[in-house]
């Protein structure tokens, strides 16, 4: 309602009213949507558990493609390459594996430079878990920030500079904490940075 | 004799709440300059007069929002109040948060004051006046020199 109706000035009035008027009114639309978001993330971060799924055992390609397919706008827009290996069948609650990867190739996508983004969806076994990771060639992340991230609120950069409400990373590091999994980055600052998180395997592997 | 400008920063990472800072300070009497950063590592940058901020004026008072990117407020709080050349500017914590522990943290932080913004415009607008009346009329600043 908010957002609706201060859009509504900003289409009626923008220009007709002075520079400062101009100015509030965007301030108040730019404010109003993002409160919606934040809403809306944090209505999906209590979700994880009063939400969730019991565990199936499912092929984490699968959920990878859904994500690939919900973020190609995105994909095409930023120009981005995005390769998937081989995934194998994890234990995991499916729609929450599938926030995972959106979550995950979303701000590979988002926080990219000018370089053509690449990014590389790959796993591999270790034990009784597998290890999935996301790489990027983007930004990075500096060292000292590298476990901050995963708090919520905690933001690198203002709302201008890249668009989110700094609950992303919070939500994925519940879920992979609710799968019994641990969820971590390595990054070169300027070089880009690969996320890993760890899923438990299903019982049955496939060749 | 004219007295300079105040010369305040403002750390504060949303340009919309910047703004009204400043409006609200503009309206009051005491002239003052206003310059904003947006997050902690920007400010050592400032008070240090470090590269883009090399002609930076030294502040006699900051405005501090807690909940900053990267560096944020609650960390900055400490870098300045543990240097020795940045420690005795008056630090006003202003901020959106209520949170007892926010509270005392800052003061154990060594905070001058911790103000929490009201939402309410109006109720904004009293606050940074008595802020104003308080900090810049009533108490001596370290830095006044006139």
């Amino acid at each position: 309602m908010v957002a609706s109706y201060t859009q509504l000035l900003a289409r009626r009035y923008k220009g007709r009213l002075d520079a400062d008027a101009d100015e509030f009114i965007a301030f108040a639309v730019d404010g109003a949507t993002r409160m919606q978001k934040l809403i809306h993330d944090l209505l999906a971060y209590s979700r994880v558990t009063t939400h969730g799924q019991s565990f199936k055992e499912i092929d984490a390609r699968d959920s990878c493609a859904e994500a690939l397919r919900d973020l190609a706008h995105a994909i095409a827009d930023a120009g981005a390459r995005v390769t998937v290996g081989t995934l194998p069948r994890v234990r995991a609650d499916p729609t929450q594996l599938t926030h995972l990867f959106q979550n995950l190739v979303g701000n590979a996508l988002k926080y990219r430079n000018a370089r053509k983004p690449e990014i590389c969806v790959s796993a591999r076994n270790e034990g009784a878990f597998v290890i999935f990771s996301i790489q990027d060639n983007g930004i990075g992340i500096e060292p000292q920030y590298c476990e901050r991230i995963f708090q919520m609120f905690q933001r690198l950069h203002t709302a201008k500079e890249y668009s989110g409400t700094g609950i992303g990373l919070a939500l994925c590091r519940k879920i992979v904490e609710r799968h019994g999994g641990r969820l971590w980055v390595e990054s070169t600052p300027g070089e880009g940075s690969t996320f890993l998180f760890s899923l438990p395997l299903a019982e049955r592997t496939e060749a | 004799m004219i007295p300079r400008p105040v010369e305040i920063l403002l750390v504060e990472d949303s340009p919309g709440d910047a703004r009204l800072t400043q409006e609200a300070f503009r309206e009051g009497k005491v002239v003052n300059n206003m310059s904003v950063v947006t997050n902690g590592v920007d400010a050592l940058a400032y008070l240090h007069k470090q590269g883009v901020f090399a002609a930076a004026s030294s502040p006699d008072l900051i405005l501090l929002d807690l909940n900053l990117p990267k560096m944020d407020g609650r960390q900055l709080l400490v870098e300045i109040k543990n240097d020795s050349k940045l420690k005795a500017t008056p630090v006003v914590v202003l901020t959106t948060s209520a949170s007892q522990e926010d509270i005392a943290r800052a003061y154990g932080d060594h905070a001058n004051c911790y103000i929490t913004k009201p939402v309410d415009l109006n109720q904004f607008l009293n606050v940074v006046q008595s802020v104003e009346s308080f900090w810049l009329e009533l108490v001596k600043l370290p830095s006044a020199t006139g």
